[in-house]
């Protein structure tokens, strides 16, 4: 699993979602965090909770962190 | 809602960050040019910081969350309440968010008042301080009750609050309708103590 989480970003098996935060006065969805899934080829997906303990023990969750930054940036962008 | 608004971004985009990615001497880097790419406002990204994180390393990355201060970007403490809590936090670190941790959301089920006066007091003091408070975990009707009584800001959870991609969630935040929607549909269902799932866009 360590080996395949070194290649899941540059086979693009990182999926980011984003979870709404309402707001209780107005209703309205106000916020939104980003979390991590990873689509991997044979054990379909799995959670954040699952290999980002691997990927901080490993020093990958640097490489990770800075790639779910940017791409939520990027995707959420208006 | 009444009439159709222009599509907006979510007043923040939440990412977590990590003890680790907190001692990168590049993250600051990181942080400017990721928003540079998006050109995104700093103030739209909120940078959650675990509570272990911060009581265990704040020596350590005071400095860097005082430049990310200056960044302008916001500051959440993330789960608080989920481990050795030290309010003396709340004094010394310049956030913006609590985000207070589902071990106190999830015995609101229940009818302990104290459980509810605790989420009170917590978020009667957050707000002395200035931050806004938001209540993780919230599953059932009966939580969302609780945390809106105790006057808690904002809400999170799966209670029509399941994560969705990118392009959903645009439009989740463009269309008031959108919003309007589930609300009644929560209203409809309130007294199914079940996960609701938000209305769906199909593209």
């Amino acid at each position: 699993m360590e080996r395949d989480l070194g290649r899941a970003i540059e086979r693009d098996e990182l999926r980011l979602v984003y979870q709404p935060i309402y707001s209780l006065t107005s209703l309205q969805a106000v916020s939104v965090e980003t979390l991590i899934r990873w689509n991997h080829p044979t054990m379909g997906t799995i959670l954040s909770s699952e290999f980002l303990p691997i990927a901080k023990e490993t020093g990958l969750i640097e490489h990770i962190g800075g790639w779910t930054l940017q791409e939520s940036c990027r995707q959420l962008r208006q | 809602m009444t009439d159709a608004r222009p599509p907006r971004a979510p007043s923040t985009i939440n990412v977590n960050l990590s003890r680790r990615q907190l001692r990168d001497p590049k993250l600051l880097n990181r942080i400017v040019h990721a928003l540079a790419l998006a050109s995104l406002d700093p103030v739209m990204l909120c940078l959650e910081i675990a509570e272990q994180t911060l009581v265990d390393d704040l020596m350590e990355i005071a400095g860097v969350l005082r430049a990310l201060r200056d960044l302008e970007v916001r500051l959440a403490i993330d789960d608080f309440g989920a481990g050795a809590t030290s309010l003396a936090l709340l004094r010394e670190i310049p956030v913006d968010v609590l985000k207070l941790d589902q071990s106190f959301i999830r015995p609101l089920a229940g009818d302990q008042h104290e459980d509810q006066d605790i989420v009170a007091a917590l978020t009667a003091l957050a707000h002395r301080l200035g931050l806004t408070v938001t209540a993780e975990g919230i599953e059932t009707s009966e939580h969302l009750d609780a945390v809106r009584r105790a006057g808690c800001d904002q809400r999170q959870g799966f209670l029509l609050g399941r994560p969705l991609p990118a392009y959903e969630v645009l439009d989740l935040l463009s269309r008031g309708t959108l919003v309007a929607a589930p609300v009644a549909l929560w209203n409809a269902t309130s007294h199914l103590a079940t996960e609701v799932e938000p209305v769906r866009v199909v593209s």
